[in-house]
């Protein structure tokens, strides 16, 4: 197996963003929506969101759907 | 001609699907739908104007959670509202990604059902459309994801999880930065290959490709969450031998970002 730099700086960043407690991509959707507001806003976000804050660094696919879904309710404001 | 608008436009969704830079990106059968919600009058005193009225005020939350819900005309109405919130979203996003109006108008569909399925679990911290719209994200993303990841071999991506580990050469500019560079990829395979499980390996390799994890966890015949705590378990492996070894974050930056 071969690992390219790259790679060997993201699980270097998984492994420094990893927490004992994480929540899953199913735990993410259910915050997704409440998170995607916050951001498209610009308000900090609330302690109950942390989680899906750091979820978010760690989750490609997840980061994907929520930077979708951030552009709509941004567009929505605008 | 000027166009005033009377009546309530506080859903920034509502507001978004009249605006002109949304109009274009809807579909001209959407535009009929959405016209046939509002009145046009022209009241004899503002002859030059075009005025717009809202025939029904935007639905709070919990009148989108009852409609939906409702099995009668009012559920019908409000089913076919939220379908076009839904198709009007995914192509914003969608079509830059090669998705076509069928097939957002297919994730939308599937996305009501699940909808449908699931407003027990909308617990009102976000607005109803936003919700509706995060389920469509996840329902579209994963096909997507799935249709560009389903022709790569994850066997090809086992057979390196088992064969040795060797890291990318690189001249460092100095031999300090040489010396610390080898001791975190020395790390790196240790714990690796000594301490992950084989199946941690095939996780970590294919994450590392880039496969999401839908994909791996089919290809794995495993559930999401049980592949997410089996990643969760191999990085917290890395974690703690490089914390045991006195790696600390400040070396790692300084070789690796």
């Amino acid at each position: 197996m071969r690992l390219r730099d790259e790679q060997v700086r993201s699980l270097l960043n998984a492994s420094r963003e990893t927490r004992d407690v994480e929540i899953d991509c199913d735990d993410f959707l259910s915050l997704m929506a409440e998170y995607a507001e916050v951001r498209a806003e610009g308000r900090a976000v609330p302690e109950g969101l942390e989680k899906a804050c750091a979820h978010e660094r760690l989750c490609a696919s997840c980061r994907e759907e929520l930077a979708a879904l951030v552009e709509i309710v941004s567009g929505a404001r605008r | 001609m000027a166009r005033r608008l009377l009546g309530s436009f506080d859903d920034p969704t509502v507001r978004f699907l009249t605006q002109s830079p949304a109009r274009k990106i809807l579909p001209a059968r959407l535009v009929v739908l959405h016209v046939s919600s509002v009145s046009a009058v022209l009241p004899d005193q503002l002859c030059s104007d075009t005025v717009v009225q809202m025939r029904r005020a935007p639905r709070e939350n919990a009148e989108w959670v009852r409609a939906i819900a409702d099995d009668g005309a009012d559920g019908e109405a409000a089913r076919r509202d939220l379908r076009e919130v839904l198709v009007t979203g995914l192509m914003r996003v969608l079509t830059a990604r090669g998705a076509d109006e069928d097939l957002c108008e297919d994730f939308a569909q599937e996305a009501l059902l699940r909808v449908r399925d699931r407003l027990g679990g909308f617990r009102g911290e976000s607005r109803f459309t936003t919700w509706a719209l995060s389920i469509a994200m996840r329902i579209a993303f994963d096909d997507l994801r799935h249709k560009r990841w389903r022709d790569v071999s994850f066997d090809a991506m086992l057979e390196g999880a088992r064969s040795p580990l060797v890291f990318e050469p690189r001249v460092e500019a100095t031999q300090e930065r040489s010396a610390v560079r080898e001791r975190v990829l020395r790390a790196l395979a240790d714990v690796i290959e000594g301490k992950l499980t084989e199946k941690q390996r095939a996780v970590l390799v294919a994450e590392l490709e880039g496969m999401p994890h839908a994909e791996i966890a089919e290809r794995l015949g495993m559930k999401q969450n049980a592949l997410y705590k089996l990643s969760h378990d191999a990085r917290k492996s890395v974690k703690v031998h490089l914390e045991a070894l006195g790696i600390c974050e400040a070396d790692v930056l300084w070789v690796f970002e």
